[in-house]
């Protein structure tokens, strides 16, 4: 019976609709599956990622508003209390710890009260990286057994290497916290306090140009230039030269030691040690296309509705 | 018999009256055997012509009077306690009522002298001059030595003397007319100070910690018996320093304990009895958090 041919189609279509839409909303059918074979809910991660700019607002304000209450460290009105808690409160989820961590940071290195505060509300309005880096380098910038830098140059400083960041901040920071272990400790870099802060502070601001940050390009170009009988440098050349060749980027090292390789031998350049090292640094200032070396910037994040 | 007149003393207190001046005399002169009473004439005599005599009547051998200022001629009788008869008048002698109110012009009343010298130094005193006189007569003793007063006459009307520092001095002068009257006055007596030279200040100030307590130490001068210790604090954010602390210590050292971070001030003046203080010295630190202090919180 040919005419109720088209019919029985149809209706088994009919049939098979709701089955295909079920199917999506209990499983996904195979045409929807991700490459690793998981289950991808494309509505799913447009919810995960809304909830990544949502904020509970008012668990903030209460942490800040018993912090301020309770805590000996500054003496608050209630009045003001509970505006600054409003305030906070805007800096979404984590707010009331960062304010809390720079306000305590900030009382305890010898701030009034006033500019305290106010810090810290600065700070309640940015990332949690931002805040964690800001109080690292900051600590170590300030206190006399590290940099025993003034309050405003380790402010400055900090300031430089966390809100006004462009590369990855949890590098720099660990970067920083190394180098000023290392001045602190005196034994790799054996250099009067100032020298070396100063020199530390300059190698730090080279992790962005590096994928996983300063320190392993740090440790392997001064240990061979130390250590290395090709080179064998006093202390105070080798830092010299590491920072040299480390401010041109990631591929300088390596075009440094190639250029310096070719450059001895007889067969390339056959130079003498000084005019090889030469040509070494110059090859490594060829390192990248344009006037500066190209910066890794930091992870896209959420930006906190405070922020801008 | 007629009284014999050896000494004439006058008082240099001023009467308040407003016309004429008037001036205190006090005169004394020998007793006559068997007077009851004694009577003095002053003769006011201006421009050589004489005026309307002055008359007092005394029991006593002495008078105290206020006569207006002028220039007199001076007789004294006696009366007889047995038949109230008067004596001659004495021979006539002149008697001058001054104002004779001296001053000191160095030092001032009350002035506080500091000594170019540590144990002694010169001081010029001066005063005022006074018409007619002869001679004057510098009287000065201490506080501790009033029993023992040093004199020195002089014709001019200053005179240098060499003082010792860390006493008080006391001085006066007397003065003799050009007249062959020797004229005594009842004079002011005036005072000064002289201590010794400005104290050195404190130096090599610095800060160091004992058992976790902020010390402050410096050298002093061997001359230094005290120090006036400030202490001034300001937050790392503020301009002003607000004091924080006092004390006096008597050795080069303070302990102020420990204190918080922050910027401090520290101010010193050493001082000793007798002497300037000297000039403040100053000093300025800051407090930081130890690593385990910062990092804790």
């Amino acid at each position: 019976m040919e005419f109720l041919k088209p019919v029985a189609v149809a209706l088994t279509a009919l049939a098979l609709a709701p089955t295909i839409a079920g199917a999506a909303n209990r499983s996904a059918p195979a045409w929807a599956a991700s490459q690793d074979g998981v289950p991808y809910d494309p509505r799913e991660k447009l919810i995960a990622e809304q909830a990544k700019s949502l904020c509970n607002s008012t668990d903030e304000y209460i942490k800040t508003l018993q912090f301020l209450r309770t805590t000996k460290e500054i003496l608050i009105p209630e009045a003001s209390a509970r505006k600054v808690a409003d305030k906070v409160a805007r800096g979404c989820n984590g707010a009331a710890e960062r304010f809390e961590k720079i306000l305590l940071l900030m009382k305890s290195s010898g701030l009034s009260d006033p500019k305290s505060l106010e810090t810290a509300l600065r700070f309640s309005s940015y990332s949690p990286d931002v805040q964690k880096n800001f109080s690292e380098i900051f600590s170590r910038a300030f206190l006399a057994e590290f940099f025993d830098y003034d309050h405003s140059t380790a402010v400055a400083l900090a300031f430089e290497l966390s809100r006004d960041y462009e590369g990855e901040p949890a590098h720099v920071r660990d970067d920083f916290i190394y180098l000023a272990q290392l001045c602190k400790d005196g034994k790799e870099m054996d250099l009067p306090s100032t020298t070396c802060s100063e020199y530390a502070v300059k190698v730090a601001k080279l992790s962005a140009l590096f994928p996983n940050g300063i320190r392993s390009p740090f440790q392997t170009l001064y240990k061979k230039l130390r250590e290395d009988r090709d080179f064998g440098m006093d202390v105070k050349t080798a830092l010299d030269f590491t920072y040299r060749i480390l401010k041109h980027g990631p591929r300088a090292p390596d075009n440094f030691m190639d250029a310096y390789a070719y450059g001895m031998k007889e067969s390339g350049l056959a130079l003498g040690r000084n005019q090889a090292l030469e040509f070494a640094v110059r090859m490594a200032r060829n390192s990248y296309i344009g006037k500066t070396p190209p910066v890794i910037p930091a992870a896209p994040q959420v930006k906190n509705a405070a922020m801008d | 018999m007629r009284p014999w007149i050896s000494a004439l003393f006058f008082c240099s207190a001023l009467s308040a009256h407003a016309q004429p001046v008037q001036k205190t005399i006090e005169l004394e002169w020998e007793e006559v055997p068997n007077a009851s009473a004694y009577v003095i004439k002053l003769t006011p005599i201006d421009n050589g012509s004489a005026g309307q005599p002055l008359y007092y009547t005394t029991p006593e051998a002495k008078l105290s009077e206020q006569v207006p200022v002028g220039l007199y001629q001076l007789r004294i009788r006696s009366r007889s306690k047995e038949d109230e008869s008067f004596s001659k008048w004495s021979d006539p002698i002149p008697l001058e009522v001054l104002v004779k109110e001296m001053k000191p012009i160095s030092p001032a009343d009350n002035a506080v002298i500091e000594a170019k010298n540590k144990l002694s130094d010169n001081v010029t005193l001066s005063w005022t001059p006074i018409e007619k006189v002869k001679e004057y007569t510098i009287t000065i003793w201490t506080n501790d030595a009033a029993d023992k007063p040093f004199t020195f006459k002089t014709q001019s009307t200053s005179k240098v003397l060499a003082v010792k520092t860390g006493r008080d001095y006391h001085w006066q002068v007397n003065f003799e007319t050009s007249n062959d009257i020797s004229y005594a006055q009842t004079p002011p007596v005036f005072h000064f100070t002289m201590i010794g030279p400005k104290l050195i200040k404190p130096s090599d100030i610095k800060i160091g910690k004992v058992n976790d307590e902020h010390v402050l130490e410096w050298t002093a001068h061997a001359d230094a018996k005290e120090f006036k210790n400030r202490l001034l604090f300001r937050f790392l954010d503020e301009k002003d320093f607000k004091p924080m602390k006092e004390a006096a210590t008597s050795t080069g050292s303070w302990n102020v304990g420990k204190l918080p971070p922050g910027a401090y001030r520290f101010e010193v003046n050493a001082r000793a009895p007798q002497r300037v203080d000297s000039d403040k010295s100053d000093f300025e630190f800051s407090v930081k958090p130890t690593e385990s202090e910062l990092f804790r919180r």
